[in-house]
């Protein structure tokens, strides 16, 4: 067994032990179904509400958000971040600001953006982008920063064309910075759109918790946080699959 | 006749109108290099060694002075030319096959031939086996050699290699010595090796030029006439040893000299 495939079976190993502590612990009525779903009812619940119910509607609801989200902030974050760094006078000036916008409680200007844009999708995603754009902006600003010299280098020593430098060197080495800023941008994107969904009634799975625990139905509540979780795996794949054809 | 030409080269950093200080790094070289040889070029540290091959290699303009590549004027990284870095140099998100075959890749030569080329290359210095392992999985010395079979691969006519054994042992050292010479002798390459050790420069050169403290002029240059082909053991001879004493010798004034230097800077 290589040392990759270990880590895997450990890391799976240690969820579904988890999972069948809480399934036996509800099972044998030591937890109370009030507080918490067995994890195979949650998954059951799931299913019959993604075939039968409002769920499928508000999963693609919050799917289409998420990844608007994603899309915007990683065109305006990798540009912004790009060019923060080609002119070295603006890249200093607005990293500090930046920064402290980036630990602001930005949420909070939620209201301004449910009256500008209605209770709509929009403002969800307009919020959202936001959350996901600076750990981008960041991450890309630092990556070229950081790109070692002697590489770029190596390709002028070997007569590579510009656009060769720029496909084959300098993108393989800022892609893992910049990879780390999207998965960073995804977890705050996430939060964000559950949030506004669950705080402004907004729709998708957030709106579909806030119903499902204002009615105590736990098994909801439970089904929609594994379908959220389903959503952040999958994303994260997609991420993860994209950086290894940017790494070569 | 000559592959390679230096006349009157100078190199100052620093740009004048932004007021920032001058510093003249290499001073009036002029030099011919013949088809074949193996040259190395030693001096105190931060006399200009680096900046010398730099020039040659095409990566950093001359401030005056020309440059001919064969009976080519050259202004810029001419496709005759391999460089081997000081620093690490190795792409770490390239296998040592996919590290080696880059250059091949970039100039459009076909997968299986580029393979080819590329494990043969690994076979010759030594890192058959270590083919799909990354350089975060190497020694610092299996790097290096990765980064000289990088260079090698694509057929350089004169390979210039600045410091490749730097960080290594003695031990590695003198062996990737010898293997690069037998490398040499198989590829008939014309090698320029920047150092800051005198067995090593000895050991392996047909020339040695020895620079001054910065800037960086050629202060002398020695030719070493111990037989060929050598392997590792000539470093017991007498005569090896009257060469390091001799190349010493134009060395140990610079060196000081250029201690004194840093001294004074701090
Ligand atoms: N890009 C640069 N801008 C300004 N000064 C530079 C630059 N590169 C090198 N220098 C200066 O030029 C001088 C020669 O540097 P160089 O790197 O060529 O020395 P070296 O002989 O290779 O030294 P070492 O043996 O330590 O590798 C040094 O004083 C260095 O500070
Ligand atoms: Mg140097």
């Amino acid at each position: 067994m290589t040392e990759s495939t270990r880590l895997t079976a450990w890391r799976l190993g240690i969820i579904f032990g988890a999972l069948l502590v809480v399934e036996a612990s509800v099972r044998s009525g030591w937890i109370s179904t009030f507080f918490l779903a067995a994890p195979t009812r949650a998954v059951v619940v799931l299913w019959e509400q993604l075939l039968h119910g409002k769920a499928l509607h508000l999963t693609l609801i919050t799917l289409y958000e998420i990844a608007a989200c994603l899309v915007i902030a990683t065109i305006f974050g990798v540009l912004a971040g790009f060019f923060l760094w080609r002119y070295k006078l603006i890249g200093t000036s607005y990293e500090m600001p930046l920064a402290a916008l980036f630990s602001s409680p930005i949420i909070l200007a939620y209201p301004i953006f449910l009256v500008t844009f209605g209770r709509t999708s929009a403002a969800v995603i307009a919020l959202s982008s936001i959350f996901g754009l600076i750990p981008i902006i960041m991450n890309t600003k630092g990556a070229f920063q950081n790109v070692n010299p002697i590489l770029l280098q190596v390709g002028a020593s070997m007569n590579l064309s510009r656009k060769q430098l720029f496909r084959h060197i300098l993108v393989p080495a800022v892609a893992p910075t910049i990879f780390s800023g999207f998965r960073l941008a995804l977890t705050y994107i996430l939060k964000s759109v559950l949030g506004l969904e669950y705080v402004a009634q907004v729709g998708g799975v957030g709106m579909w918790l806030a119903d499902a625990s204002y009615k105590f139905e736990v098994e909801e509540v439970y089904a929609g946080l594994f379908g959220t979780i389903a959503l952040s795996i999958m994303f994260l794949y997609l991420i993860n699959r994209s950086e290894s054809w940017f790494r070569k | 006749m000559a592959i390679l030409t230096l006349r009157n080269v100078s190199k100052v950093f620093g740009e004048p109108d932004n007021g920032a200080a001058l510093v003249p790094a290499v001073d009036n070289v002029s030099l011919d290099v013949e088809a074949g040889e193996f040259f190395s070029i030693i001096g105190p540290s931060g006399c200009g060694k680096s900046t010398l091959l730099r020039v040659i290699g095409g990566l950093l303009p001359a401030t005056s002075g020309e440059l001919y590549v064969g009976a080519e004027k050259v202004a810029g990284p001419h496709p005759w030319l391999g460089f081997v870095f000081q620093e690490e140099s190795t792409f770490p998100w390239r296998t040592t096959l996919g590290n080696v075959e880059f250059g091949l890749e970039m100039r459009g030569v076909a997968p299986d031939e580029r393979r080819r080329k590329a494990k043969e290359m690994i076979g010759l210095v030594g890192l058959s086996g270590f083919e799909d392992r990354y350089p975060s999985e190497l020694s610092g010395g299996m790097k290096q050699r990765v980064a000289i079979a990088r260079a090698l691969v694509l057929e350089p006519k004169i390979l210039l290699m600045d410091e490749p054994f730097g960080a290594l042992d003695e031990q590695t050292r003198i062996i990737l010595g010898e293997e690069l010479m037998r490398i040499r002798d198989q590829l008939k390459q014309t090698i320029i090796l920047v150092t800051h050790n005198i067995n090593e420069s000895v050991q392996l050169s047909d020339r040695v030029m020895i620079m001054t403290a910065r800037p960086g002029r050629v202060k002398e240059i020695v030719a070493i006439d111990l037989p060929q082909p050598r392997d590792s053991s000539i470093i017991a001879s007498d005569r090896f040893g009257k060469l390091v004493a001799q190349v010493w010798n134009a060395l140990r004034e610079e060196s000081i000299r250029s201690f004194r230097q840093t001294e004074q800077r701090n």
